[in-house]
């Protein structure tokens, strides 16, 4: 047993003191917080030149009025209103006669556009006006390249249909006030009533949506990123004391399990600092924006629980699989239907936030690969998902993290020794099953 | 306990190959026994039987007294053949790591002796990936020998190093063997191994071919050879009756006789050739037979071509 401790320890300091362990440590929330506050940090990065858009009025009603609209957004549209700085290109609106358009006036206007003298140009038929029936269409065109995303398109959207709206209800005798207010109910989705610390019952606070949605995805990544972050240094250790030729005097002095149960050992301890250093820091985060009863605390052995046998279950594999080839290269073909489990859970993770209570979510939450990211994802969604699946879940993990380890452990005995040709999946398994 | 290590008809095949073959080894407690052979001969499974990396399919292994096979030996240190470091570790942790995982405690005073003598003191609190390769030969050693094992395995202990740290490493070696260990050691460099080994042993095609002290060996063959350095042109020796390999090493030839031959005889036929400055009957050297039993133009090669 003290063997296993020594070992253990050099390997968890081998890992927890390794450079690129330190700065995928720093680095891991940059990119994680990157990923949510950059587009947020670029939505003003907006292009503030004017755009200039053609308009072609055949109705020769609408025109004039969309002037207006367009004037009355540059005066005010187009800035913060609390600051006044422009935050939003103005508008340039080019009327085009509509007398005389032809196929050939909208390829010269389209010509424009691709030259970039126009933004994009609007077609606006002669009936637009007339009551709509089962038989006319009307339609406007927006004609730009990449039509769909061009912010432009959902501003003159909105403006020509409230004014044609407007109009409509004008010529069916209708007063538009009437049909603004009969819009005005709204549904907004709220958490659930609990009990506060007082006794008395409390609204879920309007943040708490956060909770339902951000939360369980972040703890879900929080289990992904520590599984990574502890199997790839696992590989390479692996691969160096093959390489170095330190197997053999490792195994002169230890057994193949000994050995293994050390390195497995002190890759769990790296892999619990990360997450006691995150944890920590997360809760020191939300502590000083008061905001500590949006940490889901209760789930928390459960995640230390699934968090270890994870990493051991994916750990022994990437072990195996570093003890089978010569260099990491020859790793990466063995290790691909490893990954694909590993982040399988990503792929359905909305559906089981959406609906974590449904059979879909129950059963793929209770089988042993997604296990640990899948139950914690649902414990972290739903305070209704009873206690004997958790259970289950780590009893299910346990019986197949032992088997993994067992099976990597015979791969590892065999592999470390083994020099030259890589070995091929169905090699590799047939080491596993036979010993 | 006379003898650290004995193996009898050890075997051990990978598939439907051989690597080592019902071999017999008894290694005296106390002694430097050197392991030679030609690549690929079984050397390297033969010291991993030994040091319980691998088991033998048949036949069983004592070592130190102990025939148990489950657990590794902490009273042996090996010392594999070139690396066998963690590059990134620093050379004090290093050695420390090497030593408690033998089951040494406080070892701290052990690993300043070692590294002042081999005059590593400054590199202490270095990285292994920093050292050269001489120096990282000799951590190498200090590891190996950290945990005062009673039975020290060497592969090529010597590679990668200049004469000056050659000889500082070979004082170490007799030391150990002079404090009580017992030293195996293989090699490819047969004058060291003449030099150092009490008892030589040669496997090839995982058999023992060779086995007892270098003058023993030696008498298997007599004095069977002849030295010769002749001034003037380079004569053809290969066509002289008797002479059945002419080894050509630049400043002189080796003449191996048949034994039948006359040495006298050849002297008369080469004295007209040219002007003799050396003639020396000999004894083989251990380079010579080596390259007898494994050369190309081996009996057992050619054996081997025929079959």
């Amino acid at each position: 047993m003290r063997k296993v401790w020594v070992i253990a320890r050099r390997e968890y300091l081998a890992m927890v003191g390794a450079k690129a362990f330190l700065i995928s440590l720093a680095l891991m929330p940059i990119l994680m917080l990157g990923t949510l506050l950059v587009p947020n940090l670029l939505k003003n990065q907006v292009d503030l030149r004017p755009k200039r858009i053609a308009l072609i009025d055949h109705s020769k009603q609408l025109a004039p009025l969309i002037e207006e609209a367009v004037d009355e957004y540059n005066k005010r549209g187009t800035r913060d209103p609390a600051t006044g700085k422009q935050v939003r290109p103005a508008y340039e609106l080019e009327l085009i006669p509509s007398a005389g358009v032809t196929d050939e006036t909208r390829w010269e206007l389209s010509q424009r556009v691709r030259r970039g003298e126009l933004r994009g140009f609007i077609e606006i038929p002669a009936d637009i006006l007339a009551p709509p029936s089962a038989t006319r269409s009307t339609t406007i065109g927006f004609y730009a390249e990449n039509a769909a995303l061009l912010p432009e398109k959902g501003w003159f959207s909105a403006t020509i249909t409230s004014l044609v709206r407007q109009r409509r209800l004008q010529q069916a005798g209708i007063d538009p006030q009437i049909v603004a207010a009969a819009n005005a109910v709204r549904v907004e989705g709220r958490g659930l009533f609990r009990r506060g610390e007082a006794g008395g019952v409390e609204a879920a606070d309007r943040t708490q949506r956060i909770a339902a949605f951000l939360l369980p995805m972040g703890i879900m990544m929080f289990m992904f990123m520590l599984i990574m972050m502890s199997a790839q240094p696992m590989l390479e250790s692996v691969l160096e004391e093959k390489t170095n030729r330190i197997a053999e005097v490792l195994l002169g002095s230890a057994t193949p399990w000994q050995l293994m149960a050390g390195k497995l050992l002190g890759n769990v301890g790296g892999s619990l600092t990360v997450a006691t250093i995150y944890i920590a820091g997360a809760y020191g985060v939300a502590h000083y924006q008061s905001m500590t009863d949006l940490l889901p605390l209760g789930i928390l052995p459960w995640f230390i629980v699934f968090q270890i046998l994870a990493v051991l279950m994916f750990s022994s594999l990437f072990l195996a699989i570093g003890a089978s080839v010569n260099q990491l290269k020859e790793a990466q073909s063995l290790l691909m239907p490893v990954w694909i489990v590993i982040v399988m859970p990503m792929f359905v993770w909305l559906n089981v936030v959406r609906d974590p209570n449904s059979a879909f979510s129950t059963w793929l939450s209770l089988t042993p690969p997604f296990i640990p990211m899948l139950m914690c994802l649902r414990l972290a969604v739903s305070t209704s998902v009873s206690v004997w699946q958790p259970l289950v879940g780590v009893g299910l993990m346990l019986a197949v993290t032992g088997l993994s380890v067992f099976l990597a452990g015979r791969v590892f005995r065999i592999g470390m020794l083994m020099q030259g040709q890589s070995p091929r999946m169905a090699e590799l398994i047939r080491w596993a099953v036979r010993g | 306990m006379d003898n650290a290590l004995e193996l009898h008809q050890v075997t051990k095949r990978f598939g439907d190959h051989v690597a080592v073959d019902h071999l017999d080894l008894t290694v005296p407690t106390g002694s430097i026994y050197g392991f030679i052979g030609p690549n690929g001969s079984g050397k390297t499974t033969t010291l991993r039987i030994i040091l319980r990396i691998l088991y033998p399919d048949d036949g069983h292994v004592v070592v130190l007294g102990k025939s148990d096979h489950r657990a590794a030996h902490d009273a042996i240190g090996y010392l594999p053949e070139e690396r066998g470091l963690y590059q990134k570790m620093k050379v004090r942790e290093l050695l420390r790591f090497y030593a408690e995982l033998k089951g040494l405690r406080r070892c701290a005073p052990a690993i300043d002796e070692w590294l002042d003598r081999l005059e590593l003191a400054d590199w202490a609190d270095r990285k292994v990936e920093a050292l050269s390769k001489g120096m990282a030969q000799k951590i190498q050693f200090i590891a190996t020998v950290i945990s005062r094992p009673k039975l020290v395995i060497l592969d090529e202990p010597f590679s990668g190093l200049d004469p000056v740290n050659m000889e500082v490493l070979k004082d170490a070696v007799l030391q150990l063997r002079d404090e009580g260990a017992t030293v195996i050691f293989s090699t490819h460099d047969m004058d060291m191994a003449e030099r150092m080994c009490d008892t030589i042993f040669m496997i090839f095609r995982g058999r023992k071919v060779l086995d007892g002290t270098l003058s023993e060996i030696q008498s298997q063959y007599g004095a069977d050879t002849i030295r010769l350095r002749m001034s003037g042109g380079r004569v053809a020796l290969d066509s002289l009756p008797g002479v059945q390999h002419v080894n050509d090493y630049g400043t002189y030839r080796e003449l191996r006789l048949a034994p039948s031959a006359d040495s006298n005889a050849i002297l008369a036929r080469l004295m007209p050739l040219g002007r003799i400055e050396r003639f020396e009957l000999a004894r083989p050297s251990l380079h010579d037979i080596f390259v007898r039993i494994a050369g190309p133009e081996s009996d057992t090669m050619r054996e081997h071509h025929h079959a």
